[in-house]
């Protein structure tokens, strides 16, 4: 009965810490805005984001005012509804490319780091082979082949960015290797899933973790790139990278088309990267502030 | 040592065979045939055709991949489709301003964003982190065009420092370089803050301070190596993005360098050039992440190669 | 130590504000004639090959290379290199006589044996199967024939009606290029009659141009060098432009005018270019292959409300395809209004299955072609067609126009010829675009029409010809013809742009701002 109390009260204090930290606090709260902000898109605008209404582009916002929160594109499209419906594909975009990207490259960054030899070579070179081949060639010359669509741009991307992770991983296990913590643990006969999962992955998750907020907002913005190249996401579809690519041209004369998808982007970037460093500094073992 | 360097460069040989093979049959298949998009649209299909067997494309594909791999064992890189001069001359047009270019920005972000990150970590939790923090968020949360623009709008059409585009002088090398080492700058910062955190809590340093050195040198010597590892893989991995050419900075800075470069070249399908440039890329790539695997070894002794 | 940082600190203070004076400082500058003028432009220039080159390269290059003729902005052809000519009763022989005195930049003489090489070589190109450009615009060539120092003839097999059009576009080059070249491509700067000299050219960067103290015509050109910028942002144009790092700039989008217009030291300026927007149509496929399905398409665009939003109303909605200032310009042909009813219905009638239809749009660098394919887009689907856009990227978009992959295609024409015989014969008769059209009286009367030399009756059959594919809608809907503009700072006088997007610059003038 004593252990269950115990167990309780460490839940509680881990909680009591989390919710301590500002960062968790306030970028998980921006978070949950856009998340809601994208599920229930349809209930909080009732315009439609692909309406053009030629008559009324390029409106300044109206705020409560007028029937445009935020204004309209060069189309008449409601700036404030696209926002919304666009939240929904990038922040998929961004999470599912990733995860993608990351399990790929921290899997074989461990792989190479662990084992070394052989494999780390063949490994290695992939990673460079990958590296050289420039990101817009390939994309281009995969999009070409597969036609433009929210998934192929996902995957083109992934393939594209998992070296990143691959290689900090990679050299981060060397140093740990060689460190006499996990010379104790091999010795006393931990099983290697142990030792990937306990003493590797536990200690790599702070880097991971830094760098995966900051690919969030790179991966939206090279998706933006992609279709101001003209290989990106299909105009049927509202996403925040192609509406800033779409308002380059305006920033001067109709500053809210770029601005207020750009802010968006700024926002989830940055909530990503304050809870990407709140869950840092709660994960770390040796840190008690 | 000597024996791991001759084993990486053998390894270097067939990851860049890997890398030419790759990328030849990758513009092959997208749609879009070199010939007919060099000949004017009124060309007949013979026309296309005769033009097809001028450049070899009629042959079968392990003959044209034959004949580039002996063109290249005797340093010919082939002649652009596009351009009809030799590939060659046409990187070596481009490759100095994109290197300039990256070169200075990648300098840029160390020299701003090592320093950024220490000061960040040592003053953890007060005003100066913040303030740098935030720099760093915002370097890394903009468009790149976004951001070229809008210094341009600042710095060269409000305040005359700066031209608004081209190449020449130093000064129109300034906006661009800060707007491609902006995210890069913001990365290195971060983890270095990150890094030096984890090490200024270390058990060593304590020691270290317990034994009376001046908190600058125990910083410096001890914790810097080790935070240098991940700096010097984010390091290695701009050179190559760089390397390619940023396209949206050269685009909007009117910067005539390969991203541009090879932008028309897959374009227009100019197989020759858009394989030749990538086996380059290929090589420095691989040269500099040999280079970062020997500075892990001297950065942190305990690794064992 | 701190004395140390106090030093570095004025230092680095001295060396800040001495780069904060060196703008001020630069842009100092007394009145006078300036002797650059530096042109920017978002059109690559990808060759030093004067037969191989698109329209606009052609714009800057005529000022090195000259034609034998040239077209004025009203649409008559004026003499240059030819002084003048005739024509044959049966008008299978033309006779040009040249200007006398005419040298190239290096010295030697340009006769008739050279503008004769220049044409022989375009015929010359297609026999030996590598063909030019505007090889096609000399199938009909029989033979070129020197008659002295300062005239040759151009014997054809059949009446070719546009040639002196065609020759307008063709830049002389001295006959030992063309005998060392051939039909290959050249990739050497060549001398040109011209009023400058081709000191450079840099992919991706542009061209430096010095004047040609040779040039037949006194005291041109004005401004003694000529520099070619290349953009590929328009917003990097326009702010170099306002910076004055650029003098002229052309073409600018109407996104960018509010701002040029609104800067004191910079003029814009417009003209109607000869170039029509469409959108393509795949005939020989369902649903267009039913006239009433492509009739319910032109009912459902909004040709109005596009010219008058997205254009700002600098543009005029069209019905037929020859432009205002073009011989055979059929205004009696009224551009289509939007009922969308008549096009439900239609659309109706035509039997149209709800197929999923291709529609492809160029690649996106600029947006006034991207709204407009968005905006069609949308007005089709109002219409109950079940459309489905997708922008291609460059080499993908001309492959799939080229093999008929697609169902509808938007693109835009430019007449550098300044008539449209080139376009019939190209986008309809030989049906380049794989449009599947077939309509026998529609093209024996466009092959006539290329055999016709006396304008009057060309413009009667250019007429006929339009009616029909008005009425057949086929194998392009035409759209609009938009207003061309550019912008050039104060200080610059005499610079005009030419309907069919060429410039002319030798006359410039440029004071120091």
């Amino acid at each position: 009965m004593l252990d269950n109390r115990k167990v309780i009260s460490e839940r509680k204090k881990k909680i009591q810490r989390i919710l301590r930290n500002p960062r968790i606090v306030w970028g998980g709260l921006v978070i949950v805005v856009l998340l809601f902000g994208a599920v229930f898109a349809p209930y909080l605008s009732s315009k439609d984001p692909l309406k053009q209404n030629l008559l009324s582009r390029l409106m300044a916002p109206q705020g409560f005012s007028g029937p445009h929160l935020l204004g309209t594109d060069s189309l008449g499209r409601d700036i404030f509804s696209r926002i919304l419906y666009g939240a929904r594909i990038s922040l998929t975009v961004g999470f599912l490319t990733v995860i993608i990207s990351g399990v790929i490259g921290v899997m074989l960054g461990l792989f190479a780091g662990y084992y070394k030899g052989k494999t780390d070579s063949i490994l290695s070179r992939a990673a460079d082979i990958q590296l050289s081949i420039p990101v817009i060639i390939m994309a281009i010359v995969l999009l070409a082949m597969v036609g433009p669509s929210v998934f192929n741009i996902i995957m083109v991307m992934a393939i594209s960015r998992w070296m990143l992770y691959f290689r900090l991983v990679r050299s981060l296990v060397f140093s740990l290797m060689a460190s006499p913590m996990i010379d104790a643990a091999r010795v006393i006969g931990v099983s290697r899933r142990r030792l990937f999962v306990k003493h590797l992955l536990a200690n790599l998750w702070t880097p991971i973790i830094v760098v995966t907020t900051q690919q969030m907002a790179q991966i939206i913005l090279l998706e933006a790139t992609l279709s101001f190249l003209g290989v990106g996401i299909p105009p049927s579809v509202p996403s925040w990278g192609m509406m800033v690519s779409q308002g380059r041209n305006y920033i001067e004369t109709a500053w809210w088309v770029i601005t207020f998808p750009g802010l968006a982007i700024f926002v989830a970037t940055l909530a990503i990267n304050f809870v990407g460093d709140g869950l840092r500094d709660f994960l770390d073992p040796r840190r008690r502030f | 040592m000597t024996l791991y360097i001759l084993k990486r460069l053998g390894q270097a040989l067939v990851a860049m065979f890997v890398v030419a093979l790759a990328v030849f049959l990758l513009i092959r298949w997208a749609p879009g045939d070199p010939a007919r998009l060099m000949l004017p649209e009124t060309a007949s299909k013979e026309e296309v055709e005769a033009l097809r067997v001028r450049l070899g494309l009629d042959r079968p594909l392990p003959v044209q991949f034959g004949w580039f791999l002996k063109d290249l064992v005797n340093l010919d890189l082939g002649t652009s489709f596009f351009y009809n001069r030799p590939v060659a001359e046409i990187i070596g047009l481009h490759f100095p301003r994109t290197a300039l270019l990256g070169g200075v920005s990648l300098v840029l972000s160390l020299v701003i964003g090592i320093p950024l990150g220490i000061i960040a970590a040592v003053k953890e939790g007060r005003l100066a982190d913040f303030v740098a923090m935030g720099f760093a968020v915002i370097g890394q949360s903009v468009p790149i065009f976004w951001l070229g623009f809008m210094l341009v709008l600042v710095f060269s059409i409000k305040f005359h420092w700066f031209p608004t585009s081209g190449t020449g002088t130093w000064q129109h090398l300034v906006l661009p370089a800060t707007t491609l080492s902006a995210f890069t700058m913001a990365l290195i910062s971060r983890l270095v803050r990150s890094g030096m955190l984890d090490i200024l809590g270390e058990d060593y340093i304590r020691t270290a301070r317990a034994k009376g050195l001046s908190e600058a040198l125990v910083i410096l010597r001890h914790g810097f190596r080790n935070l240098m590892i991940p700096v010097v893989t984010v390091v290695g991995m701009s050179v190559g993005v760089l390397l390619a050419g940023s396209v949206v900075t050269e685009a909007v800075f009117a910067w005539p360098g390969v991203g541009l470069m090879i932008m028309t070249a897959v374009s227009a399908r100019d197989y020759p050039l858009i394989q030749a440039f990538t086996l380059f890329v290929a090589f420095v790539v691989i040269c500099v992440n040999l280079i970062v695997d020997l500075l892990y070894v001297y950065l942190d002794p305990r690794i064992r190669l | 130590m701190r004395q140390m940082f106090k030093l570095h600190g004025v230092f680095f203070l001295l060396v800040l504000i001495g780069c904060l004076l060196y703008g001020p400082v630069t842009r100092a500058a007394e009145k006078g004639m300036a002797d650059e003028l530096i042109i920017g432009a978002t059109t690559g220039l990808r060759t030093l090959e004067v037969h191989w080159m698109g329209a606009q390269e052609i714009a800057l290059n005529w000022h090195v290379y000259e034609p034998l003729v040239w077209l004025d902005s009203d649409g008559s052809i004026k003499p240059l290199l030819a002084e003048s000519w005739t024509v044959s009763n049966d008008g299978l022989e033309w006779l040009f006589k040249l200007r006398p005195g005419v040298k190239f930049s290096d010295g030697t003489d340009f006769d008739a044996e050279d503008a004769a090489a220049n044409i022989q070589r375009q015929v010359d190109s297609i026999v030996k199967k590598e063909p030019t450009s505007f090889a096609f615009m000399y199938a009909d060539v029989a033979k070129v024939e020197v008659v002295n120092k300062l005239t040759f003839k151009v014997v054809c097999k059949e009446r070719i009606g546009p040639l002196l059009n065609y020759l307008s576009i063709l830049l002389m080059i001295p006959k030992e290029a063309v005998e060392k070249w051939g039909p290959k491509r050249i990739t050497e700067i060549l001398p040109g009659t011209g009023p400058y000299i081709k000191k450079s050219q840099v992919p991706n960067m542009g061209a430096e141009l010095v004047a040609n103290p040779k040039y037949w015509q006194k005291g041109l050109p004005a401004v003694s060098r000529l520099t070619y910028r290349e953009f590929v942002e328009e917003a990097t144009m326009v702010n170099a432009l306002r910076r004055g790092e650029v003098d002229v700039i052309q073409p600018v989008n109407h996104e960018f005018h509010p701002l040029l217009k609104a800067d004191k030291n910079i003029t814009v300026e417009s003209f109607l270019p000869y170039e029509m927007i469409f959108v393509a149509l795949k005939c020989d496929k369902a649903p267009f292959n039913n006239l009433k399905a492509r009739q319910a398409f032109n009912y459902a665009v909004d040709r109005k409300l596009i010219v008058d939003t997205l254009l700002k109303g600098q543009g005029r909605p069209v019905g037929a395809f020859i432009q205002e200032g073009m011989p055979g310009y059929a205004p009696q042909l009224k551009a289509p209004a939007r009922d969308l009813a008549k096009a439900r219905q239609l659309l109706k009638e035509s039997g149209y299955d709800g197929r999923k239809l291709k529609f492809i749009g160029p690649p996106g660098w600029y947006t006034a072609t991207r709204e407009s394919c968005e905006a069609i887009t949308a007005m089709m689907q109002e219409a109950g067609f079940n459309v489905e856009l997708t922008f291609l990227e460059g080499g993908a978009f001309t492959n799939a126009r080229l093999t008929g992959a697609f169902d509808l295609h938007f693109l835009g024409s430019r007449a550098i010829t300044g008539e449209p015989q080139r376009y019939l014969d190209e986008r309809v008769v030989t049906d380049l675009y794989k449009s599947g059209w077939v309509h026998k009286e529609c093209f024996d009367l466009i092959k006539e029409a290329g055999r016709t030399i006396d304008p009057k009756a060309k413009e009667k059959l250019y007429f006929r010809i339009q009616e029909i594919m008005y009425n057949e809608v086929a194998p392009q809907a035409f759209l609009h013809q938009a207003n061309g503009f550019y912008a050039y700072r104060n200080n610059v006088k005499n610079f005009k742009m030419l309907p069919t997007f060429t410039f002319y610059a030798p006359g410039v003038v440029k004071y120091k701002e």
